[in-house]
């Protein structure tokens, strides 16, 4: 096997493709990109056993053939690559040769018939949506990750849900890591998607997509079996489901008897982001007081300090007190947007509505702390 | 020694009649107090058989005289107690004046026995506890009771007899009871004609106590004493890493008195707060004494069974006497232990690494475990036992593992975890440091779950911490037992900041957790936390079955193994540890840390011999 590759295209796909060789699987294998050789493509692909990619390139291709080698040590070799155009040549038997003539890298493949299988996309049905507002989906709600030990599939993935009532259509997903929840609306009108029940698609694979999805106008997303697919034209991704059961989070958003408090969102950050430099592993919390146009935060941590921060609001029914932790707010806060934010407090020991003024496809419920 | 009575029948009612003489150590347990009891300073014990065929103990204490000897035969006859009230300040090992009698009745026995200022002794022969022969004797003064053919008339007793060694053992085991708790008194042990054991008189209690546990405690033995409200503790404990598997190395005394006794147990093991592994049990002789009136002797037939009337305080004193000996060995001391190097100029120490160690700063990154990514396709799981390390030859594999460069030797010594030079991690479950001559490796989770452990206790005890409230409560089942347990236990979780509500039938529902579970499924923990609970009892006392669900919440809490590190991770981890009441061992006992000295690593590599 023997091609040449424009260095640029092949060093953007390596640096995006390592987050899922670098994971560990119980396959040495997987932290091997395939590449395959054929005619004037070379396409290339990497699994975690959980998300797989594939995508084709072009290339000048000499001889086909198939190799499975060292995704990271690639890349390194790439990244540095003193030319533009860069040759990649299995010598004999899984030595692969890098460059030619001044600079030569030779290095050991394996063997690519113990490359897991990809599965194939071929003619599942799919459902076309615009690439930029999927990315922003998939970046406001994989903010909200669990434990990286933790293996409940509800904490560990995101649920995604196609409503289709008479008179409108969306997809929906939600993510939740137990303490707080988010969900972002994709309202559509054109197409159907064949997503028919809502399915766990998992945080990881999601931020691996989240690397591809670019300047493209449209994406496509489905099911395939077990798994949720998602293709661009030259590139796709399997990511498995998930199995376990989602919360009702339809009976967790709650509109009760609080208070839409708008509050300016770059302010409020901006509050927030200083009054952690308080929070240590042991204190997190803050503690918002909602009084006559005026929110006090406080953050009192014994190992370090105090702090006290007022910022005007609009704002005149009855006090409320609750703590939080501010990061989940900074977060949202930091996703959101509108100028604007509006938060509904009920009480200290309910959950709380963060959200856009105006643009209502995304919202955050956050839960307040004990103290 | 007063006059020899007969108790009047209520009170021998009183005294727990029973098996005296359950084998032949019994015989020398008895026999040997006995001599205690007269004042003796000098008892020699000779066996024949591991006690079958003989059993003797001579001592050169009171004696008896003539009639008094004849009296001690029989039953309820004892010189120790008159009326109700000495029964329960008894200041004797013996008290029931039934030794004698039961011992004669399944053996033939032989009495010699001669006061000091009498002329003559006498010589008392029974048979299966029937009097034979009573004769005057010239004999040394004091006793001499020879004890032949044990359960010759009950054969199938005599059947149950274990092996010459086994029955010896325990003998030796009684005769360094005696020995342990009266060091002023000289023992000699002899089985078949060779003496087994002899420990001269010593005038320091301690000189006893290292003479009988010997070499077996290689880290040497620990001072204890504390009183507190008339009940005061002394003896000698060794660390925890000369713990045993059994409770063997544990001697017990109570007014003198060598007993078995499971609360001072339970507070001697309790006192090494988590510095024991679990199964595991520390050598350790304690005396206990309390007023003669605040316990009671007379629980079981074979007087080593104790009650306490305040048995709370004495717990208590026992548990903080062990902690508080323990102190000075829970400080990091790699400097200190028997194979540290002594007095290793800094300078030469420098010359050598730096001669050594390549010109290049140290890596960061910790080595990569050697492991040839392309070669096999199938990793070894990581639970797998760690294969024999594969030493290949050095011209085969250049050494390409970033080497520590050398550091400047601060004037003063280093104690604290975080003036460690990290060197990195390996296999992402342990930290290796470098301390002077030694290098320190560190297990990450052990360290870390102690570090939560004493945070959680900290946090239990005084400081309020918020906990998040959880948005979507887990809900998990319990079963009866584990249902009914967890109710006392609610008041300890919230402590922590762990909320957990009876949800419906055994339904329960976890609504807040402290910020470091957050994230991770509670379930598991509190489940476990609870089976612990069942199987402690609450009877045990909530505090107890608290400690030990601080200890399941650390673990659940603390980082695992086989997570990478940063190395603000690792210095932060460094930090906390230093803040540690007993940073050595994690809540288990297991040590959080090793040491191996330049000098291990050099006689290993036979660099010096
Ligand atoms: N070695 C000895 N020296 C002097 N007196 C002895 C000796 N052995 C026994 N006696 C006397 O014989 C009595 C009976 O002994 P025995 O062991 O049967 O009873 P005890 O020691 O009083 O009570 P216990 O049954 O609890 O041991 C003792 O009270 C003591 O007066
Ligand atoms: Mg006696």
């Amino acid at each position: 096997m023997k091609f040449v590759i424009n260095k640029t295209d092949i060093r953007n796909i390596l640096g995006k493709v390592q987050g899922i060789t670098g994971r560990r699987t119980n396959l040495a294998i997987t932290e091997t990109v395939l590449i395959q050789a054929k005619s004037d493509t070379v396409k290339i692909a990497a699994t975690d056993l959980e998300t797989g990619f594939e995508g084709e390139y072009p290339a000048t291709v000499e001889s086909e053939g198939v190799i499975a080698i060292n995704a990271k040590k690639l890349y390194e070799i790439v990244r540095d690559f003193p030319s533009e155009a860069i040759d990649v040549n299995e010598v004999e038997n899984r030595w692969i040769e890098i460059g030619s003539g001044r600079i030569e890298y030779h290095i050991v493949g394996m063997n690519p018939d113990d490359f897991p299988e990809i599965p194939e996309i071929d003619d599942a049905p799919l459902f076309e949506m615009d690439s930029r507002s999927l990315k922003r989906m998939i970046e406001k709600t994989v903010i909200i990750t669990g434990a990286t030990d933790d293996n409940r599939a509800h904490i560990n993935g995101i649920y995604l849900e196609n409503i289709a009532d008479d008179d409108e259509k969306m997809l929906k997903m939600v993510s939740t890591d137990g303490s707080r929840l988010s969900t972002v609306d994709y309202p559509y009108d054109k197409g159907e998607c064949p997503i028919d029940k809502g399915i766990l698609i998992p945080k990881k694979g999601l931020s691996e997509v989240l690397k591809f999805l670019g300047p493209e106008k449209t994406v496509q997303i489905g099911l395939k079996d077990t798994h949720f697919i998602l293709k661009k034209e030259n590139e796709s991704f399997t990511i498995r489901l998930l199995e376990g059961e989602y919360p009702n989070y339809k009976d967790i958003i709650v509109r009760g008897a609080g208070h839409d408090i708008p509050v300016d969102r770059q302010l409020f950050l901006m509050v927030l982001k200083r009054m952690s430099i308080l929070s240590s592993d042991n204190y997190k919390g803050v503690i918002f007081n909602f009084d006559d146009n005026l929110l006090t935060v406080r953050a009192t941590n014994p190992e370090i300090g105090e702090s006290k921060e007022e910022m005007a609001i609009e704002f005149n029914g009855e006090p409320v007190e609750a703590a939080f932790n501010p990061k989940y707010f900074i977060d949202t806060l930091g996703v959101i947007e509108d100028d604007t934010a509006m938060i509904n407090l009920v009480s200290a020991d309910k959950p709380c509505i963060v959200e856009g003024e105006n643009d209502k496809s995304y919202l955050s419920i956050i839960m307040p702390m004990k103290i | 020694m007063p006059e020899i009575k007969i108790l009047p029948e209520i009170l021998s009612n009183k005294i727990a009649a029973g098996e005296v003489v359950e084998r032949p150590a019994s015989v020398v347990k008895e026999l040997v107090e006995n001599a205690l009891d007269a004042d003796s300073d000098r008892i020699v014990i000779s066996v024949e058989k591991g006690g079958r065929a003989l059993i003797q103990v001579a001592d050169n204490g009171t004696g008896m005289a003539a009639d008094d000897a004849l009296l001690s035969i029989e039953r309820y006859a004892t010189s120790k107690i008159y009326d109700d009230k000495d029964l329960f300040a008894i200041g004797t090992l013996g008290f029931r004046g039934e030794a004698l009698p039961s011992i004669a009745s399944v053996s033939r026995f032989v009495l010699e026995t001669r006061k000091r200022d009498a002329d003559i002794g006498l010589r008392v022969e029974m048979s299966g506890g029937t009097l034979g022969r009573v004769t005057e004797v010239g004999a040394p003064p004091g006793t001499l009771v020879a004890v032949r053919d044990l359960f010759f008339n009950t054969p199938a007793r005599r059947k149950f007899l274990k092996s010459t060694a086994t029955e010896m053992s325990h003998i030796s085991e009684a005769v360094a009871n005696a020995a342990i708790g009266w060091p002023r008194v000289a023992f000699t042990l002899r089985h078949d004609g060779r003496e087994v054991k002899s420990w001269p008189a010593a005038n320091d209690p301690a000189d006893r106590v290292a003479d009988v546990l010997g070499r077996g405690v290689g880290g040497g033995l620990q001072p204890v004493s504390r009183e507190n409200g008339g009940v005061a503790v002394s003896g000698w404990i060794a660390g925890p890493d000369d713990s045993r598997a059994t409770s063997r190395g544990i001697y017990l005394y109570v007014n003198g008195r060598c007993i078995r006794d499971r609360m001072i147990q339970h507070a001697l093991v309790a006192g090494f707060r988590g510095r024991l592994m679990k199964g595991r049990f520390p050598v350790a002789v304690l005396f206990v004494t309390v007023p003669p009136d605040r316990v009671d002797v007379n629980v079981h037939p074979t007087k080593n069974e104790v009650r306490f009337s305040d048995q709370q305080r004495v717990h208590r004193t026992i548990e903080a006497a062990v902690a508080g000996a323990l102190m000075p060995l829970g400080q990091s001391g790699w400097r200190s232990g028997a194979d540290a190097p002594t007095g290793v100029p800094a300078a030469t120490r420098i010359e050598t690494t730096a001669a050594e160690a390549p010109e290049s700063p140290p890596d960061p990154q910790p080595p990569k475990t050697a492991e040839p990514p392309l070669s096999a396709s199938l990793r070894k799981p990581a639970a797998v036992a760690e294969p024999a390390p594969d030493f290949r030859p050095a011209d085969d594999a250049p050494d390409l593992a970033p080497r520590p460069a050398p550091v400047q030797t601060p004037v003063w010594e280093r104690r604290l975890f975080r003036d460690l030079s990290v060197i990195g991690q390996f296999r992402e479950t342990y930290i290796l440091c470098e301390s002077d001559d030694n290098l320190i490796i560190i297990d990450q989770h052990a360290a870390h779950e102690r570090i939560y452990f004493e945070q959680l206790r900290f946090r239990a005890s005084r400081v309020r911490q918020a906990s998040q409230r959880l948005l979507i409560p887990e809900t998990f089942e319990l079963n009866w037992r584990e249902a009914e347990i967890l109710e006392p236990l609610i008041p300890a979780f919230a402590s922590v900041g762990i909320d957990v509500e009876p949800f419906s039938g055994r339904t329960v529902a976890v609504t807040s957790l402290p910020g470091f579970l957050l994230g991770k499924p509670a379930a598991p923990m509190i489940i476990e936390i609870l089976e612990k609970a069942v199987d402690i009892g609450v009877a045990a006392g909530i505090d107890k079955v608290v400690e030990e669900s601080l200890m399941v919440v650390a673990c659940h809490g603390a980082i695992r193994a086989h997570r990478r590190l940063s190395g603000e991770e690792i210095r932060h981890l460094l930090a906390q540890l230093d803040a540690c009441e007993n940073p050595s061992n994690c809540p288990h006992g297991r040590p959080t840390w090793i040491k191996w000295t330049a000098r291990f690593l050099e006689k290993t590599f036979h660099r010096i011999v």
